[in-house]
C-alpha cells in the first residue's frame, strides 16, 4: 500500500521543510523563523506591556492574567529552586526565557503558521549560551574563581583517588554538557514536533484530496483527526519545554550559588 | 530532493539567526528587568502594603471601640456607685433624723410631764402655804369663839396653831386634801 | 512542582552520564587508536558511565531533601554501626 502511495507521487516532508524559502529574496538571511522571532517579541512586549500599564490593586483581566505567569515564573520556579535570598536577581532572565520560548514555540500550532523556530538550533543554541555564562558567572561572583571550581570538581567526602576520575565529568558537565543539552533537548522536540506534525497533515491532506481510492480517503480523514490529536499534544510539549528550560536554568543558577553543593 | 538535504544541515545554526537571537532576546530581556518586573513587584509590595493598613486600620478601630466600652462601662460603674452611696447616704440621713426626731419627741415629753409635775407641785405648795394661813386664821377664829376670848398671848397662839397644824400633817395628807 | 524538580533531578542525572560517557568513551577510542587495542572504548564507556552514575548519586540523590530526611531519621545507631563495619 504504501509503495502505490509513494508511486501515486506523495512525497514525505523532509528536512528541507524545516528550512523554507527565504520570504523575501531581496534579503537572503531573512527566513520564516527569523520573522516569526521579531514578532513574537513584539506580541510578548505588547502584552506585557498591556499587563504593567496601569497597575491596580485590584488587577483587570490583562493584568491578572500577566500576574499569573510572572507568578508562576517567580515563585513557582524562581523562588522554590533557588532560595529566597537571592532569586530575585534571576527572576527577569526566567521570565524572559520563559516567555521568549514559550510564545515563539506556540507558533507550531497556530494554524497557517505552524512553525516553531526553536525547531532552527540557532536559537536554542544562543538561549543556552546565555544561561551557560549567567550560571557560572553568577557561581563565580557568589564564590570566588577558585572556590566555584574547587566546589564543583571536589566533592567532600569522597576518596582522593576518585577526583581524578569524578572532577573531568564535573567540568564537562557545567561547561558543556549542561548547555548542550539545553539546546539539544528544546530543539529536538520542536524539530520532531514539527517533522511529526507535517507528516499528519501532508499525508491527511494528499489521502484526501490527491488519492481516489474511498478507502483511502477514509483513512486520510482519521489521519487529519489524528493531527488534531498531535497538535493539542503538541500544544502540550510547547509549553512543557519552556517550563524544563526555565526550570533546569533555575537549578543551574541554584547550584552556582548555593554553597555547600 | 537529495540535494537540499545535502545542502541543508538542522544541526547547523545559521549566523543571521544567531544575530536575531541575542539582538531579540536582549530587547526582551531589558524590557522586562528594566519595565515589567520592577511594575509587578511595585505592585505587590503596593497590594501588600494595602492589606497590611488595612489590618492596621481595622485593630485600630477595634481598639478604639474597645475603649469607648471600657469607657461607657466605666462611667456606668461610676454612676452606680455614685446613686449606691446617694442611697446609703439617704438611708443613714433618714434614720438619723428619726433618731433625732425621736429624741425631741421625747425630750419635748419629758418636758411636758416635768413641767405639769413642777406646776401641780407649785400649785399643791401653794395651795398648801394658803390652807396652811388659812387654817390657822380660822382655826384661831374658832377657838377665840369657843374659848371667848383672844389668845392673849401672841407666843401662846403661835404655839397652838403650830400644834394645831402639826397634828393636822401628822394625819395622812389624803385626809387634809 | 515536586514532578518539576523530579524531572529536573532526572535531567541533571542525565548530565552526568552522558558526561562521563563522553569524556572516558573518548579517551578509550583515543587510546585504542593510539595503542591498536580493542577493549579500550568499551571499557571508558562503562568507566565512564559508573563514575556518571557515581556523581549522580552524590548530587542529585544524596542532595535531595527527601534523601536528606531518610538519613537524617536513621543516623544515630544504624549509621554508627555500618562506620565501625
Amino acid at each position: 500500500m504504501i509503495g502505490s502511495f509513494l508511486a501515486d507521487g506523495y512525497i514525505p516532508p523532509g528536512a528541507e521543510e524545516v528550512f523554507p524559502p527565504e520570504i523575501f529574496g531581496q534579503v537572503p538571511w531573512f527566513d520564516k523563523a527569523i520573522l516569526l522571532v521579531i514578532i513574537s517579541v513584539f506580541v510578548i512586549s505588547v502584552f506585557l506591556w498591556a499587563a504593567v500599564r496601569r497597575p491596580a490593586l485590584v488587577p483587570g483581566r490583562m493584568q491578572f492574567t500577566g500576574e499569573l505567569l510572572y507568578n508562576f515564573v517567580r515563585n513557582g520556579i524562581g523562588r522554590d529552586i533557588i532560595g529566597s535570598k537571592d532569586y530575585m536577581t534571576f527572576v527577569p532572565l526566567l521570565f524572559t526565557l520563559f516567555t521568549y520560548i514559550m510564545v515563539n514555540n506556540l507558533w507550531g500550532v497556530t494554524p497557517f503558521v505552524s512553525f516553531p523556530p526553536m525547531a532552527h538550533i540557532a536559537f536554542p543554541m544562543v538561549l543556552a549560551l546565555i544561561v551557560l555564562v549567567v550560571y557560572n558567572v553568577a557561581g563565580i561572583r557568589r564564590q570566588g574563581l577558585g572556590r566555584y571550581f574547587k566546589d564543583v570538581m571536589f566533592i567532600p567526602g569522597v576518596p582522593a583517588f576518585v577526583y581524578p576520575i569524578l572532577a573531568p565529568i564535573e567540568l564537562l558537565t557545567i561547561l558543556f554538557i549542561r548547555p548542550f543539552t539545553l539546546t539539544l533537548r528544546l530543539f529536538a522536540n520542536m524539530f520532531a514536533g514539527h517533522m511529526l506534525l507535517l507528516v499528519f497533515v501532508t499525508g491527511a491532506e494528499y489521502m484526501i484530496f490527491e488519492v481516489s481510492n474511498p478507502a483511502l480517503k477514509a483513512a486520510g480523514l482519521l489521519t487529519g483527526v489524528l493531527a488534531i490529536v498531535m497538535s493539542l499534544f503538541e500544544l502540550f510539549v510547547e509549553l512543557f519545554q519552556a517550563y524544563i528550560f526555565a526550570l533546569l536554568t533555575a537549578l543551574y543558577i541554584s547550584g552556582a550559588v548555593n554553597e555547600g553543593h | 530532493m537529495t540535494v537540499l538535504v545535502a545542502e541543508i544541515n538542522p544541526l547547523v545554526p545559521k549566523t543571521a539567526e544567531i544575530v536575531v537571537a541575542l539582538i531579540t532576546f536582549g530587547i526582551l530581556y531589558w524590557f522586562v528587568a528594566k519595565i515589567v518586573v520592577p511594575r509587578f513587584e511595585k505592585t505587590y509590595a503596593e497590594r501588600t502594603e494595602a492589606i497590611e493598613g488595612g489590618l492596621a486600620k481595622a485593630e485600630e478601630a477595634q481598639a478604639s471601640a474597645a475603649a469607648a466600652l471600657e469607657q461607657y462601662q466605666a462611667q456606668l460603674a461610676d454612676a452606680r456607685g455614685e446613686a449606691g452611696q446617694i442611697r446609703e447616704e439617704a438611708r443613714t440621713q433618714g434614720a438619723a433624723i428619726l433618731v433625732e426626731m425621736r429624741q425631741q419627741a421625747q425630750a419635748e415629753a419629758d418636758r411636758l410631764v416635768t413641767n405639769a409635775q413642777a406646776q401641780i407641785e407649785a400649785e399643791r405648795s401653794s395651795a398648801v402655804a394658803s390652807l396652811h394661813a388659812e387654817v390657822g386664821t380660822l382655826a384661831s377664829q374658832l377657838a377665840a369663839k369657843i374659848v371667848g376670848e383672844s389668845l392673849a398671848n401672841d407666843e401662846i397662839q403661835q404655839r397652838v396653831i403650830d400644834r394645831f397644824l402639826a397634828d393636822l400633817e401628822s394625819q395622812p395628807s389624803g385626809r387634809a386634801n | 512542582m515536586r514532578s518539576g524538580s523530579t524531572s529536573a533531578s532526572a535531567e541533571a542525572a542525565g548530565g552526568y552520564i552522558l558526561a562521563g560517557l563522553l569524556i572516558f568513551g573518548g579517551v578509550g577510542v583515543w587510546l585504542d587508536r593510539t595503542l591498536h587495542t580493542g577493549v579500550l572504548t568499551p571499557l571508558g564507556i562503562v568507566v565512564g558511565c559508573l563514575a556518571g552514575g557515581y556523581l549522580v548519586y552524590l548530587r542529585v540523590v544524596r542532595a535531595s531533601p527527601d534523601a536528606l530526611i531518610e538519613e537524617q531519621n536513621g543516623s544515630s545507631p544504624p549509621m554508627a554501626e555500618g562506620d565501625s563495619r
